[in-house]
């Protein structure tokens, strides 16, 4: 133990890719960090692996990669370090129906989404014409961004929503569709005001749905439903596309960087206890398994962490240290909501889509949803994973799933082979059916289910299928225990959304234990923005006086710019 | 990456790619890696398997108490810990009962003694002498250069060590091992099959001098916390720590070679490499592939034959192994429980579990077969977190194991093709596993992956037909002879260019030899000094004139 140095500047526990952000700004910023990982490798939900036949890469958790949003690819300079996200086309999302019809979201050019949507409603499809009309331009101005930044890359503050909620009265006098007091709304009230076709409805609930927000929630999901309108509206802000080789490419290029800038990784280092004393962070302790038994690193300046709320206020600081509103708060924080059943294919044709006649724009669409015709399907499963707490069935996909990984990378699948991702919203627990362990028994009987309801829209599903790896919320749970199954660190509705994020009170990213941070579970919605790390290090940095830094300048929006000049992608809004 | 001149190209970051990268970017040069895969390591790779760690290669590591690499490159520091069980292995009987030997030398004395008192004596003296031959000069000669064969035995002869090399080095393993005369048939199953499991071939001469340091290694073996790729994963780091670059999922297609000399590389995307086309130079390219990719395809025989005729005939010739390995991997509910455990304890701590052998008749009558493509069932098994709780994640749900079972086996079956096969030899592994440890049922099993040889040589591009080894380890391919004469040292006739993997002196089986001894001969040439000293053993060696 003597040669592995002991003490940093600042401590972060848990190398997901919020966590080695974090560590990327405060490293290059000068301090001396050391991330320690529980598992033999870092970013466990930003991973691929050949889980299947040699060749064939499997992302099983993040795949949809968001970091193009924010600042830190170019603060950070990862396409130095081999970031590299792609995309196969310019359909970001869609949403298929069996009768053969599809909406679709274009993601610079708005009147290719409006074009797909009048073959389904056209009174939808003018609804989204005038939205785009009157908000598109406004988008392109700095306020895009700035919505981007409020966000993702800010600290959550009441000021801060309240700035929001004003940014969205504004677009409601601007555009009388968009409903006033939204605040008063649930997700799906704000749906039902707007869309006449249960199917612009569906579509809409998907991408909320997708970053893990409960659409029937007031706030979270009148909120989230809204902005996704706009961003929808908007052109060229939503970029998202699949890791080169995988997602695991984007956790490459950040441990790259941060090793790069002298930064310390120990892996297989299960954290047991985070050192307070006189109601101070000081250092970490970890467990009898690591691969450094028991050894303790003291942290001069911060301790980060990275795991949810519970492991880290409740397991880690311990309830003597914490005020009672912290033990509280972390004691009662939901985990429900958006556990994942993942089906991964790897086919041997390219994926052909019933609905691709007469909608040939999803061609090489990225991402799609399925499984929910109307909301009353969506309600179905929300009734599954939040009351009966079984999967159900037919299951329902409005996570993030991808036909078109190969299109946008043919490193991921071997010649001739196509990779095909799906998401099934379902429960964790399954008390009623014997408890979560009982999903290493019924896996492959759901995996059946969710095949089945694909084929019925795309046909050649099952006779093109070479293999399949189905994955459950336990493995996820196993794999990684800090998110208890869940997808995306925790509920986000009403009551732990935005600075009620993990908790009330908490003042996220900082905490009630001096010394120590949260880069997660904390903003308004995780994916693989970075926000939770970008936002814990700008704290930090600002706390420890090490923010003012040449390099760290960019803002949201700036690497989006870059990347549409590398695809050759130009806006055209709706006049 | 692409604007930039580098001084050090490297392809393939497998274990030898990675230690050479490793020294060189400390030394000082500017250096890329290339790999292939979306991933380096090469066979250092560990996936997670619901959080059950499966290392689907590499796991029994021979050298990680004695490679340089380990101490110079701050391995420990990097997260690279091991651990050596003192309960090294157990030979499962079919009858009940287990024969085990551990790393502490009376310890397996005391275990052989209740079978047979005289080789309990005769083993002490094997050891010893395997162990002195080992450290005093097989080790050291892995981690220096080799030498031309006469110059070798020249050396090798002034000393009563060398001698015994030379002299062991003759004969074939299951001639050594009938002369160590062990009267158990047991423990002559075990100890044929230690020294031959990773593909000595019992009647190939030349080779023998592996035997005793086989023998010394297999029972001081390492497991690496947390999964074999940590290794490679903290050899990367040392790269990027000195300022290296890693480019992952591009493959080299090309080694640019003008007037003889290499000046770069062409590299495209994997599995569609007319995409993503870039070129990279560089003043020294470092290849870890194997000769015939080499020198018939990274560069063309029409550009190769000029300059070396004898490059290109040799890769043509070149003989990769003669069997494979075909990798049962289990995550289970619940730790198998052993029947020969009631006889012995000891066999629920043992590193390495060989089961489905009563005789050396049965393990000779295996290899025998394999070159006919027959099947066997018998094997060994690893619960990799019984030893080390980070392989499963037994923090969530106690009790869950992670077993792996590997069994010799050959690259093209008689029975059929491995696609439509694995699965049913899967299952007979399987029944095989239940006949030693009931407990391991169907319903116990939370994943299940049958990897064959296909699989091997699907996933590690070098490893044609299997060969775990890059290459099959016979005289006229080992030493001074591996890859060919003109490349023996590392440096090959193309200028510039030098070769370090598996396919190199000392050979396979993550000893890093390769990676190591080639970073010494590329400093050199760059007239860089080596910032790493040599271990004591290597110096003391040197003064007994036993390593060049």
């Amino acid at each position: 133990m003597a040669k592995v140095e002991q003490e940093y500047d600042v401590i972060i526990i848990g190398g997901g890719i919020n966590g080695i952000t974090a560590g990327c700004y405060l490293q290059k910023a000068g301090l001396k960090a050391l991330i320690l990982e529980r598992r033999d490798e870092v970013g466990c939900f930003c991973s691929t692996q050949e889980l299947l036949h040699p060749g064939a890469m499997v992302s099983v958790h993040a795949n949809g990669l968001f970091p193009a949003i924010g600042p830190a690819p170019l603060d950070l300079d990862l396409d130095r370090f081999g970031m590299e996200i792609l995309m196969p086309g310019p359909i970001v999302y869609f949403a298929p129906f069996r009768d053969g019809t599809a909406l679709a979201w274009h993601w610079y050019n708005p009147k290719v989404t409006y074009d797909v949507w009048r073959r389904v409603n056209e009174k939808d499809a003018e609804t989204f014409r005038t939205i785009a009309k009157m908000i598109g331009p406004i988008l392109q101005s700095d306020l895009g961004p700035e919505m981007m930044n409020m966000m993702f890359y800010e600290p959550m503050t009441d000021e801060s929503f309240l700035n929001l909620q004003n940014i969205l009265d504004m677009f409601s006098t601007m555009v009388p569709v968009f409903p006033k007091d939204s605040l008063y709304l649930t997700g799906v009230e704000v749906l039902n005001e707007m869309w006449e076709d249960e199917r612009s409805k569906v579509f809409l609930s998907g991408w909320p749905i997708t970053l893990a927000v409960d659409i029937m929630s007031r706030i979270a999901g009148s909120t989230t439903v809204l902005m996704m309108t706009a961003l929808m509206a908007g052109a060229g802000i939503a970029y998202v596309g699949t890791g080169r080789g995988g997602s695991h490419n984007l956790t490459h290029a950040l441990t790259r960087c941060f090793l790069h800038h002298g930064g310390k990784i120990l892996a297989g280092c299960p954290v047991a206890k985070i050192v307070v004393d006189s109601g101070e962070a000081r250092g970490v302790a970890l467990s009898r398994d690591a691969i450094y038994p028991e050894a303790e690193f003291r942290a001069r300046r911060a301790v980060i962490s990275n795991l949810s709320p519970y492991p880290t206020f409740i397991e880690l600081v311990g309830e003597d240290n914490l005020p009672a509103f912290a033990t509280l708060g972390a004691r009662k924080f939901d985990y429900r909501g958006s556990p994942l059943f993942t089906t991964w294919w790897v086919l041997n044709e390219r994926p052909k889509w019933k609905c691709i006649e007469r909608f040939p724009e999803i061609d090489r669409g990225f991402s799609f949803n399925f499984g929910a015709e109307t909301m009353a399907d969506i309600f179905r499963m929300d009734e599954h994973v939040m009351v009966l707490d079984t999967p159900p069935d037919p299951p329902v996909n409005m996570g993030y799933c991808i036909h078109s990984f190969c299109d946008a990378d043919p490193s991921q699948a071997p010649p001739g082979q196509y990779n095909v991702l799906t998401w099934a919203n379902v429960p964790t627990m399954i008390r009623p059916l014997g408890g979560p362990e009982k999903w290493d028994d019924i896996r492959e009987d759901y995996g059946d289910k969710v095949e089945d309801s694909l084929n019925d829209l795309m046909p050649n599903l099952k006779s093109a299928k070479i293999a399949r790896y189905c994955d459950t919320p336990w493995d996820t749970w196993r794999r990684n225990p800090s998110s208890r199954g869940h997808m995306s660190s925790g509920y986000y509705g009403e009551r732990q959304w935005w600075s009620w994020r993990p908790f009330g009170g908490c003042g996220a990213p900082r905490t009630p234990v001096d010394k120590l941070y949260i880069s997660n579970s904390i903003g308004s919605i995780s994916v693989s923005s970075l926000g939770g790390g970008y936002t814990c290090a700008k704290v930090v940095a600002e706390d420890l006086g090490v923010r003012n830094q040449d390099w760290w300048a960019s803002k949201p929006g700036d690497y989006t710019k870059i990347m549409m000049d590398r695809v050759g992608a130009k806006i055209d809004l709706i006049d | 990456m692409e604007n930039e001149k580098y001084d050090v190209i490297i392809v393939g970051g497998g274990p030898n790619g990675l230690t050479a990268g490793a020294y060189l970017a400390r030394a000082g040069a500017r250096v890329l890696l290339i790999e292939r895969r979306h991933e380096t390591g090469g066979g250092l790779v560990s996936e997670d398997f619901s959080a059950f760690r499966f290392n689907l290669h590499a796991i029994y590591m021979m050298m990680m108490d004695v490679m340089p690499p380990y101490e110079d490159l701050d391995l420990y520091a990097e997260g690279c810990v091991y651990l050596q069980p003192e309960v090294q292995v157990s030979l499962l009987a079919r009858d009940g009962k287990a024969l085990t030997l551990y790393r502490d030398l009376d310890r397996s004395v005391e275990s052989i003694r209740k079978f047979s008192p005289k080789d309990a004596e005769r083993f002490r003296d094997v050891y010893l002498e395997s162990k002195e031959l080992s450290f005093g000069a097989i080790i050291p000669l892995t981690y220096t250069l080799p030498m031309p064969t006469l110059d070798f035995v020249d050396m090798l002869q002034k000393s009563d060590i060398g001698q015994k090399i030379l002299d062991i080095g003759e004969k074939t393993p299951r001639e050594i091992v009938d002369e160590w005369g062990f009267e158990n048939p047991l423990l002559q199953t075990l100890i044929l099959h230690l020294v031959c499991m990773w593909g000595l071939e019992p009647d190939v001469s030349g080779v023998g001098f592996l035997v005793p340091l086989y023998l010394n290694r297999m029972l001081n073996m390492s497991l690496i916390k947390g999964g074999s790729h940590r290794l490679s994963s903290a050899l990367q780091r040392a790269i990027i720590a000195s300022g290296g670059d890693v480019l992952e999922s591009y493959t080299v297609t090309k080694i640019v070679v003008e007037d003889g000399t290499a000046t770069g590389v062409e590299v495209g995307l994997t599995n569609a490499e007319e995409q993503g086309r870039k070129t990279f130079e560089a003043k020294v390219v470092i290849t870890s592939t194997d000769p015939l990719t080499t020198f018939t395809k990274l560069i063309t025989e029409e550009i190769m034959e000029p300059i070396s005729m004898g490059c290109v005939e040799t890769a043509k010739q070149w003989e990769w192994e003669h069997w494979s390995l075909f990798g049962l991997h289990l995550a289970l509910k619940e730790r198998p429980q052993f029947r020969a455990a009631d006889f012995d304890p000891a066999v629920n701590d043992a590193f390495i579990k060989i089961i489905g052998y009563d005789s050396p008749d049965d393990f000779l009558s295996h290899l025998n077969g394999l070159g006919a493509g027959e099947l066997s069932t018998a094997g060994h098994i690893t619960v990799t977190s019984d030893l080390d709780p980070l392989q499963a994640p037994v923090d969530v749900q106690p009790g869950v194991a992670t077993l792996r079972f590997e069994a010799l086996a050959p690259y093209e079956a008689k029975e059929g093709k491995w696609d439509d096969i694995a699965a049913s030899y899967g299952d007979r592994l399987l029944s095989t596993i239940q006949e030693y440890a009931p407990n391991v049922d169907r319903g116990k099993i939370i994943r299940r992956y049958d990897n064959p040889p296909t699989y091997v040589e699907q996933k590690f591009a070098n490893m044609v037909r299997g060969s775990f080894k890059h290459g099959a380890y016979k005289a006229t391919q080992m030493g001074y002879m591996r890859p060919n004469i003109e490349c023996s040292g590392y440096r090959t006739p193309v200028k510039n260019l030098y070769l370090c993997g598996a396919s190199t002196y000392p050979g396979g089986m993550v000893l890093l030899g390769g990676g190591y001894n080639a970073a010494r001969v590329v400093v050199e040439d760059m007239g860089i000094d080596p910032w790493w000293s040599e271990p004591d053993y290597i110096v003391k060696a040197r003064e007994m004139k036993l390593v060049p």
